[in-house]
């Protein structure tokens, strides 16, 4: 078997390595919102495939660089950081500035950005977009139009994804540079 | 500005059923006397009054649901409607998470059974030439008789929930059919297709309307506005507006008629943010 693999099954049979529990937590995390509902809709959709989308990454992960060297690893964990630091401004904004929450129970609702033709002479200073979904009963297909918002979705959920597969990326990336020997310059000053 | 939703509910929970409704059903469950039940093991077997067996269980069901039917106006509203090619329905309720509130063996089926009436009584009155819609119904009967058989029988609690679930799974599958084989009709007959877009779920609302007698229609504040700029008549965008039980949510535009009011209609905004009761009171003269 790889090594990188034989090492992945390692850590998952591991539960006293505090890297191993991260490991394991960080793919736990996006089923929070199956309850909390803070990410893109459906709740009922998004979380697990947030948590299997991250399980691929983290096997992925194991099995490319399971073998690579420090160097490699250092790099590709800040290459990790960053896509994780993007996702999370990203999704951020989209989830700020193109979505609703208007009953905290419920899923959130996706805005597009090309209003609808009809809709277009209402809006104005004083009656926004918002205001139009609003009155639309919430549903933002009165609104916007559905290319738009289906756009925005996709771009919530690829978004939503980076932030944890980031994370999972830099967690497997970490938990596989600490099997490696100490550098050299380390070991003489042990 | 081509939607019109019908957002009554087929049905409710039996905290929201008419007085009369829920008389005939305390009669059903506590005057009529049970006969003694040897098969009695736990806390949550129901007492099917003089029903021997199941057969009598869904006369007695039947009987309650009809009784319901005739003295409810709430229920007596059409849930389905056909003017001339516009058909108008909405199934977003029929899901049981909506209207099953009272977990056990009496009011499970009755929702179920007053469901199907309400559905048949609709569609004959929509279709009555028809029978494209009947298999449906069949499948609801069929599943029904099943069911009360199973609440009229099961002997443990784990025996009646494993019930619930598989049969109410098979009649939300029923719905689902009956829903595909109205759009189908409607395509085959180039009928206009009126229904909700599934959109989010309101805010569970009471409508309480004083006096009774009040004629009550809204339509969504963002149709309203469409209607008003684009100069186009109001009558056909108004919806009835019944006291009872709604989904609502955001802001609307209501007129109400008032009993021995002269003049015209009384028309305002309401805006539902929350779950409660909204009341409408006629002006003091």
């Amino acid at each position: 078997m790889n090594p990188g693999l034989t090492h992945f099954r390692q850590v998952l049979k591991d539960f006293k390595d505090l890297s191993a529990l991260a490991l394991k937590g960080i793919v736990a995390v996006p089923l929070a919102d199956l309850w909390v509902k803070a990410g893109p809709p459906p709740s009922s959709v998004i979380p697990p495939l947030t948590a299997a989308v991250q399980f691929l990454s983290i096997m992925w992960v194991f099995h490319a660089w399971g073998s690579a060297r420090m160097t490699l690893l250092t790099r590709d964990m800040r290459r990790s950081a960053i896509l994780f630091c993007c996702g999370v401004l990203l999704t951020g904004v989209l989830i700020a500035g193109f979505t609703t929450r208007p009953r905290r129970d419920k899923d959130r609702i996706v805005h597009g950005f090309i209003v609808r033709d009809e809709i277009r002479p209402l809006i104005s200073p004083t009656y926004t977009t918002a205001d139009a979904l609003r009155d639309a009963e919430f549903d933002s297909f009165r609104v916007w139009t559905a290319v738009s918002i289906v756009i925005v979705h996709v771009v919530l959920v690829m978004s939503w994804l980076l932030v944890f597969v980031g994370s999972a990326c830099f967690v497997t990336l970490f938990i596989i540079s600490r099997r490696l020997p100490a550098p050299p310059s380390v070991a003489r000053g042990k | 500005m081509s939607f019109i939703v019908n957002n009554s509910s087929i049905a409710n929970p039996p905290g929201n059923w008419s007085i009369p409704f829920a008389m005939a059903f305390f009669a059903f469950t506590c005057v009529i006397p049970a006969p003694a039940q040897n098969n009695v093991q736990d806390s949550t077997t129901a007492r099917f009054g003089r029903a021997a067996n199941s057969g009598e269980a869904l006369e007695l069901f039947q009987d309650v649901v009809q009784h319901a039917l005739d003295e409810d106006p709430y229920l007596a509203e059409a849930r389905i409607t056909r003017k001339e090619s516009v058909l108008t329905y909405d199934f977003r309720l029929l899901q049981s998470e909506v209207h099953y509130s009272d977990d056990n063996r009496l009011t499970i089926p009755l929702d179920l059974l007053l469901t199907s009436r309400i559905l048949e009584r609709d569609l004959a009155g929509a279709f009555p030439s028809e029978s494209f819609w009947r298999q449906s119904l069949n499948e609801m009967d069929s599943i029904l008789r099943q069911f009360v058989a199973v609440a009229f029988a099961a002997r443990t609690n784990t025996e009646w929930r494993s019930a619930v679930t598989k049969y109410r799974q098979d009649f939300d599958h029923s719905v689902e059919r009956l829903d595909t084989v109205l759009n189908e009709y409607a395509n085959r007959n180039g009928l206009d297709v009126y229904k909700s877009r599934e959109p989010l779920e309101g805010y569970p609302v009471t409508i309480q309307i004083d006096p009774a007698g009040a004629h009550l229609q809204y339509m969504r504040h963002l149709e309203y506005l469409l209607c008003k700029t684009f100069s186009v008549p109001l009558d056909d965008h108004w919806t009835d507006l019944s006291a009872g039980p709604h989904f609502l949510i955001g802001r609307y535009r209501y007129r109400a008629i008032w009993p021995g009011m002269a003049g015209q209609p009384e028309e305002a905004n309401f805006e539902v943010t929350s779950k409660g009761t909204i009341p409408f009171k006629a002006p003091k003269p």
